[in-house]
């Protein structure tokens, strides 16, 4: 079996940490990630760009931030899209009025000015806990909505506060077309990603865990609790502004700041509920149900019932079954769809032996 | 003159509410001895125990540390300043592996930041090496070898504490507070954890101040006895004078032999 577990025995601590510990799992995922970045764009069509792979990049991304602060750092927040909001307006502020400053430049500020506003709404985390912590980063949600709306500045005084992509280049290459737009969502994921899975496995990531497992223990082995929680906020906000000026530039286009609503923010705390708290590779896997099953509902729907079925009820119909989707999961397997893809390789590496 | 003492201390008052948890307690634990700390349940002794790791603050009083006294203590400073602890309803950490657990008794001693755990700079990866060696000679010393990679929550009870135990001592503690490492233990895990905590004292130097119920233990590893009632210390001595110690007596031991306990 080229699973078999007998075969991973290490000689040292390189080997032995090792993201990606099976040889075969090496070749699959880089075989999958060489065909994402060279055959995707050429064979992929508007529809799979606009439609899929674009939200689900920015998605993913938001989805890395959120499970950094909630899933690693337990600190549940209710003001992903808040975030995502002030990387989006952000960065088409500094596009519009810092002229030559290059795209990735203004997306790696606009992700620091949302660290920095991730910082400050993390300052309640100092007294604040579980349920009334979430209610806390609710009034970023709200702050921000109300802002964008009521301050003109921000959207360049656009009567609703309507904000349009400006035209991207990277190094003289207009990002123009979809599947340039997936490339560069591609490439700030990926890089990102890998920035996250580092961060995990550090003791940074080791502290986030330490203060969500038990803080008091956490305290008293010498983790600066507070600061620890600022970093998770902090370093949480830089993914999800970026995630959002992905989401403004590279999937919309065009963004008004209820595109940034409450509801959103719950989009992507159930992602990482489907896909596993506390696991990255969860945040890609909860991405993918929350972009693709509507999309396999509507076809379903169509497939069966033409046009008979109202469009408004078929979006109730998704919304009940995702919602029962999510209280399965929270029953059945709370550590979500990672838990079991993990559990199915523990199979194939234990076959033919129960565990 | 005498040697300083490792710990000492005078006068701490402690109160939740109107109760009083602690009153008027002072002793003094020297260098590289086993002081035990006991006493009926509600004694106080768990509230001294967090006391001493910074976690309480005492309304009054002073502890001193080889020599400096600190009135109010963070658990950041006693961590800093050599003091580790394990704690009575075990508190690992569930979700992360036995070596993970082990590696975060040594939080306070990382060097890298979190940009520099992003980025994977040399210091960041300096850390997880000295981290890891240092996790592995806990591991030897604790035989967890086998288990080094199982998630703590899933162990069995007596293996958690061992895993804790070792959590503390990767820090290289010079004050080592055990709140009853051996609470809830089989006859041979009690025994191999006294075995531990005899080496960690011999081979690690670390002092030790344990609470602890099972009397017979208590005698057989410390050299020092404080008892504890209602808050108060009613006894302090070497278990001899512990044994005939008749306020301890009547309070705690409740028979003239108490090994029969």
């Amino acid at each position: 079996m080229i699973y078999r577990q007998a075969g991973f025995l290490t000689a040292d601590y390189r080997t032995e940490r090792r993201w990606v510990p099976h040889a075969v799992d090496r070749w699959a995922l880089t075989a999958f990630l060489a065909f994402a970045a060279l055959a995707v764009p050429v064979i992929g069509n508007d529809y799979l760009f606009g439609a899929i792979l674009l939200p689900f990049l920015a998605l993913s991304l938001a989805a890395i931030g959120l499970n950094i602060l909630t899933g690693y750092a337990g600190q549940l927040s209710l003001g992903t899209t808040a975030f995502m909001a002030v990387g989006a307006y952000a960065a088409y502020n500094l596009n519009l009025r810092i002229p030559g400053l290059p795209l990735l430049a203004s997306i790696v500020l606009a992700g620091i000015i949302a660290a920095l506003f991730g910082i400050l709404f993390g300052l309640p985390s100092l007294r604040l806990k579980g349920f009334y912590l979430a209610v806390s980063t609710l009034a970023a949600q709200f702050f921000v909505e109300w802002a964008l709306n009521k301050i003109g500045w921000f959207s360049n005084n656009n009567s609703s506060g309507v904000i349009t992509a400006p035209p991207m280049a990277i190094l003289g290459i207009a990002v123009d077309s979809p599947a340039r737009k997936y490339l560069l969502s591609l490439g700030i994921v990926a890089v990102l990603t890998l920035v996250a899975i580092r961060l995990t496995r550090s003791q940074t990531g080791r502290n986030w865990i330490a203060i969500r497992d038990r803080e008091v223990a956490a305290a008293s082995l010498g983790v600066p609790v507070f600061r620890v929680k600022l970093v998770a906020f902090a370093i949480s906000s830089f993914y999800c502004g970026i995630a959002g000026v992905l989401w403004a530039f590279t999937y919309l286009g065009t963004v008004e700041p209820d595109g940034f609503n409450l509801s959103r923010s719950f989009e992507v705390l159930f992602i990482i509920i489907l896909g596993g708290l506390g696991s990255i590779r969860g945040c890609f896997l909860g991405a993918a149900v929350m972009v693709v099953f509507p999309l396999l509902l509507s076809r379903f729907a169509n497939a069966f019932f033409a046009t008979a079925l109202d469009p408004g009820i078929q979006e109730d119909i998704e919304n009940i079954l995702f919602g029962s989707l999510i209280v399965l999961f929270l029953v059945k397997q709370p550590l979500g769809l990672v838990r079991l893809w993990d559990q199915f390789k523990r199979r194939l590496e234990t076959w033919p032996l129960s565990e | 003159m005498p040697p300083v003492p490792l710990l000492e201390l005078d006068g701490i008052d402690l109160s939740f509410g109107g109760v009083r948890a602690i009153a008027n307690v002072s002793f003094t634990v020297e260098k590289a001895a086993i002081c035990a700390v006991i006493g009926p349940n509600g004694a106080g002794k768990s509230s001294l125990i967090n006391v001493i790791s910074g976690l309480y603050r005492p309304a009054r009083g002073v502890i001193r540390f080889d020599g400096k006294s600190y009135a109010r203590l963070t658990p950041a400073m006693a961590s800093r300043i050599g003091v580790a602890r394990t704690f009575q309803n075990i508190a690992l950490f569930k979700a992360m592996t036995v070596l993970d657990n082990i590696i975060m008794g040594r939080a306070g001693k990382a060097r890298a930041g979190a940009v520099e755990d992003a980025l994977g700079l040399p210091r960041s990866r300096r850390d997880e090496q000295v981290n890891r060696e240092k996790a592995e000679e806990i591991i030897e010393f604790l035989d967890l070898e086998a288990i080094r990679h199982v998630a703590a929550g899933t162990l069995p009870y007596g293996v958690q504490k061992r895993v804790e135990l070792g959590r503390a001592l990767i820090a290289q503690p010079r004050l080592l507070l055990l709140d009853e490492p051996m609470a809830g233990m089989t006859f041979s895990e009690k025994r191999e954890m006294c075995r531990f905590i005899l080496d960690a004292n011999a081979t690690l130097g670390a002092t030790v101040i344990l609470i602890e119920h099972d009397i017979g233990v208590v005698m057989d590893l410390s050299q020092h006895i404080v008892v504890l009632d209602y808050g108060e210390k009613i006894g302090d001595g070497t278990p001899d004078e512990i044994r005939s110690n008749r306020r301890v007596i009547e309070a705690y031991l409740g028979a003239e032999t108490p090994q029969a306990a």
